[in-house]
């Protein structure tokens, strides 16, 4: 049913989500605001500033990029937006949430967006104003705000901008259209090479995920080709006075067994000498307030939580107002933002009480350490002020406490550390020493327990002292292979060579993993990777390239700054993707004879659980029972009649190998994953001993398993 | 023509894929820094290569389908020139 007072004039708000239309009614109403509902869409009536006001959200994106045509063969050039359920068959659900909206938009006066402020929020406002609500855009406003505490949506509201953002709508509009391009022919090419083979399995590719996933299967050939190279290192206990501290050797490497055997039988039991000591101190500022690259990165370091799962969590905090928007690029806290304010609400805090009195005794004049980098739209990442008012879930928590702890410590002082370096000479040898002492404390105290550094301090010694060599002895090194990306450092590698956007960086991530181009974390990549990654390198090079990204990132900046329109780019994408698909058949056969063994190969590695505990010689496998639909566990060997063993596999989420044994009972492990959830690990034995606490509490095997 | 080791597909004559050459080529030239600093013998070097945890997997399975084939150091150079896979990384 449409709102009581829809015949009167009223103003239409989009909020991007029903949590944000909630806290911008609850802000602008001077009562409390006027709760409805519309079929599935609840939305907001509230009076404010004279005007009424309708606050709807959306839900994320409504349209999405379409071919004009379905069915159409590819290469496609043709793009349309279409309502997502349209897109998206998985999304039909939000085809009564989209009419809906149209039902309250049908009478509104005027339009104010007030989605997220970046590309997506106003693209995402764009697109439901102008193809569900048909308004007029030329009168639509725009409400610019980094949280949604009170006061700063009231602000916002009281000044809102005249025009939607267009230099954000255009490059919305041409980043979705150009990765549609990029990811829709890419990926048909792939499929249809696998077709071709009898075989069908979701392949994907685009302009952001191909690159990432290209750098994985690159950093993994290092590893897999890797030759570790010996050289040696020396390290000498040395002693003066009674006191013992380590030495090293001048040479940190060196190359050759021989001279490492030298250089121990000159110094071990001789008597050296102290020929120099250095003090020096080192003052290191505090860090710069938190993006979100940063903040991801730094949550995955201390709690393992991926990016996108970073995310969630800050997008929930941000939609109670506990922290600023996240999506932000910024390193920069203005004033504005109200320093004092926010101390002052964190003060409220038992926990950060202490704290803050500190800082408010040591630093009068609040001025926050910042980062380089910056974004037009939002600053860094603060903590609001306002605490929790109901239990958060301990992710959220802690997350809030990091940011909390950060926000603090970019106001304190550097901390000072005092470095100590001494050389030790022996005959023609010489050993340095390191000592480090903490002069002061700074802003670790409010970084705590976030960081934390080493210290070792040196006796007090004098230039010219004799020193001992207690002990000198040679160790036998290896170089190492270079480290395999985890979710945080590919997404420093992505954020490094600015592919995707501080948005979908996480989400790339996920999908590699989702299509099962890489698995674990650290990350590997599968058969199923590397055959795609040579498809496409035989076909679409330059897809691979973190230049042609790179090169169309700067087209989306020139957009959004209006140096270049949305058609130039897309455009060139076209000329572009014409020019490599004319090349794609010629290799056909040989794509889709790769791909198929690496298909095949991915099926047979994700079904096979292991080696069967019972017979010793068939395999556990994952089997779909063609009666009833139902997954379980068999021996390969049943079918021989050799062996009957069978065991029951939870029904919902997927079933992932682990290829290792249980440490209790010696069965195939598993991980399973639900969606967004933690994943959870389990042995296959419903008669584990391990288990044997699940069924005293009455508990399934397979409805409870051990947390990963 | 398949890999001799992993059964993939080879382009012309060789013997082993772009990824196995690649191997084959870093385990002979890392031999030279090997002599400088331990002073070993070509076997003493796959062997010592073989138990090290740092050793990449496809340096591994170089060296197994070597010691089952019976190749000489000689014989993998050999077999290395005649690689045609390309130079650069995958």
């Amino acid at each position: 049913m449409v709102p009581d007072r829809t015949s009167s004039k009223y103003t239409f708000v989009l909020a991007e989500k029903p949590q944000a239309a909630a806290r911008i009614a609850q802000a602008l109403a001077t009562q409390r605001p006027v709760k409805k509902r519309l079929r599935d869409l609840p939305y907001y009536e509230v009076d404010w500033n004279g005007n009424h006001l309708v606050i709807a959200p959306a839900i994320g994106h409504l349209y999405g990029v379409a071919q004009e045509r379905r069915g159409s063969p590819w290469p496609v050039f043709n793009v349309t937006w279409k309502p997502i359920y349209e897109v998206d068959r998985t999304k039909t659900r939000l085809k009564s949430w989209l009419a809906a909206l149209k039902t309250l938009g049908d009478s509104a006066e005027s339009f104010i967006s007030a989605t997220d402020y970046d590309v997506e929020g106003s693209l995402i406002a764009y697109t439901i104003l102008k193809y569900a609500l048909n308004a007029d855009l030329e009168h639509a406003r725009r409400v610019k705000f980094s949280t949604l505490s009170r006061q700063e949506l009231q602000e916002a509201f009281l000044h809102p901008q005249p025009s939607l953002d267009y230099g954000l709508i255009e490059a919305g509009r041409a980043r979705h259209e150009l990765d549609w391009l990029f990811g829709i022919n890419t990926s048909r090419a792939l499929m249809s090479a696998l077709r071709e083979a009898g075989l069908f399995e979701k392949l994907s590719a685009g302009r952001v995920q191909s690159p990432t996933l290209y750098e994985v299967v690159k950093r993994e050939a290092a590893i897999r080709s890797f030759v570790p190279i010996p050289y040696y290192s020396i390290m000498a206990t040395a002693e003066v006075d009674g006191a013992v501290f380590p030495a090293y050797y001048e040479k940190e490497k060196l190359q050759s067994l021989q001279e490492a055997v030298q250089v121990v039988e000159d110094c071990n039991g001789n008597f050296g000498s102290i020929k120099a000591i250095h003090t020096s101190e080192r003052h290191v500022p505090p860090p710069p307030p938190f993006n979100l690259g940063a903040l991801q990165r730094e949550a995955y370091r201390h709690f393992h939580s991926t990016p996108s799962r970073t995310l969630r969590v800050a997008e929930s905090l941000y939609l109670q107002a506990l922290i600023s928007y996240p999506r932000t690029d910024s390193q920069k806290l203005p004033p504005s933002i109200g320093y004092h304010a926010i101390l002052d609400g964190l003060a409220r805090s038992r926990n950060y009480a202490p704290l803050i009195a500190n800082l408010q005794k040591e630093e009068r004049t609040l001025r926050p350490a910042e980062g380089e980098r910056d974004d037009t739209a939002h600053p860094a990442i603060y903590p609001t002020g306002n605490l929790p008012s109901s239990g958060l879930s301990n992710e959220e928590h802690r997350l809030l406490d990091l940011v909390i702890h950060r926000f603090l410590a970019v106001f304190s002082t550097p901390y000072v550390k005092e470095l100590t370096q001494l050389t030790i000479t022996v005959q023609e040898h010489s050993f340095r020493a390191t000592g480090s002492r903490l002069l002061a404390e700074g802003w670790l105290r409010y970084y705590h327990p976030y960081s934390s550094i080493a210290v070792l301090p040196l006796p007090p010694l004098t230039e010219g002292q004799d020193v001992f060599l207690k002990s000198v002895q040679y160790a036998e090194m290896y170089t190492q292979p270079p480290a395999q990306y985890n979710s945080s450092s590919l997404l420093r590698f992505m954020e490094r060579h600015e592919i995707g956007t501080k948005a979908t960086r996480a989400e790339t991530i996920e999908t590699l993993q989702r299509r099962g181009y890489v698995k674990g974390d650290p990350m590997q990549a599968t058969e199923l990777g590397w055959a795609t990654v040579e498809t496409l390198k035989r076909n679409f090079r330059e897809l691979l390239s973190v230049d042609l990204t790179r090169h169309f990132e700067e087209r989306l900046a020139e957009i959004e700054r209006g140096a270049k329109t949305r058609e130039e780019a897309l455009q060139e994408a076209v000329v572009f993707l014409k020019d490599v698909f004319g090349k794609f058949a010629e290799t056909s056969k040989e794509n889709s004879k790769e791909l198929a063994t690496a298909v095949r190969n991915a099926r047979r590695d994700s079904s096979v659980l292991g080696s069967c505990p019972v017979c010793k010689t068939g395999e556990i496998r994952i089997i779909i029972s063609g009666r009833t639909g139902k997954r379980f566990a068999g021996c390969s060997r049943y079918f021989d009649g050799a062996c009957k063993y069978t065991t029951p596999l939870p029904q919902k989420g997927s079933v992932e190998p682990l290829h290792r044994v249980c440490q209790t009972c010696g069965h195939p492990t598993v991980r399973i994953r639900y969606y967004r959830a933690r994943p959870w690990l389990l042995c296959i034995n419903p008669e584990c001993p391990k288990k044997a606490g699940w069924r005293k509490h009455g508990v399934s095997d397979l409805q409870k398993a051990s947390p990963a | 023509m398949e890999c001799q080791i992993c059964k993939r597909q080879v382009r012309l004559n060789s013997a082993l894929c772009r990824y196995h050459s690649l191997a084959l080529r870093r385990l002979l030239r890392r031999y030279d820094a090997w002599q400088k600093a331990a002073q070993v013998e070509w076997k003493e070097y796959l062997r010592r290569l073989d138990s090290n945890p740092f050793t990449g997997a496809w340096i591994r399975e170089i060296i197994a389908w070597s010691d089952a084939a019976g190749k000489s150091q000689e014989d993998l150079k050999r077999l290395a020139n005649l690689s045609t896979a390309t130079p650069q990384d995958p």
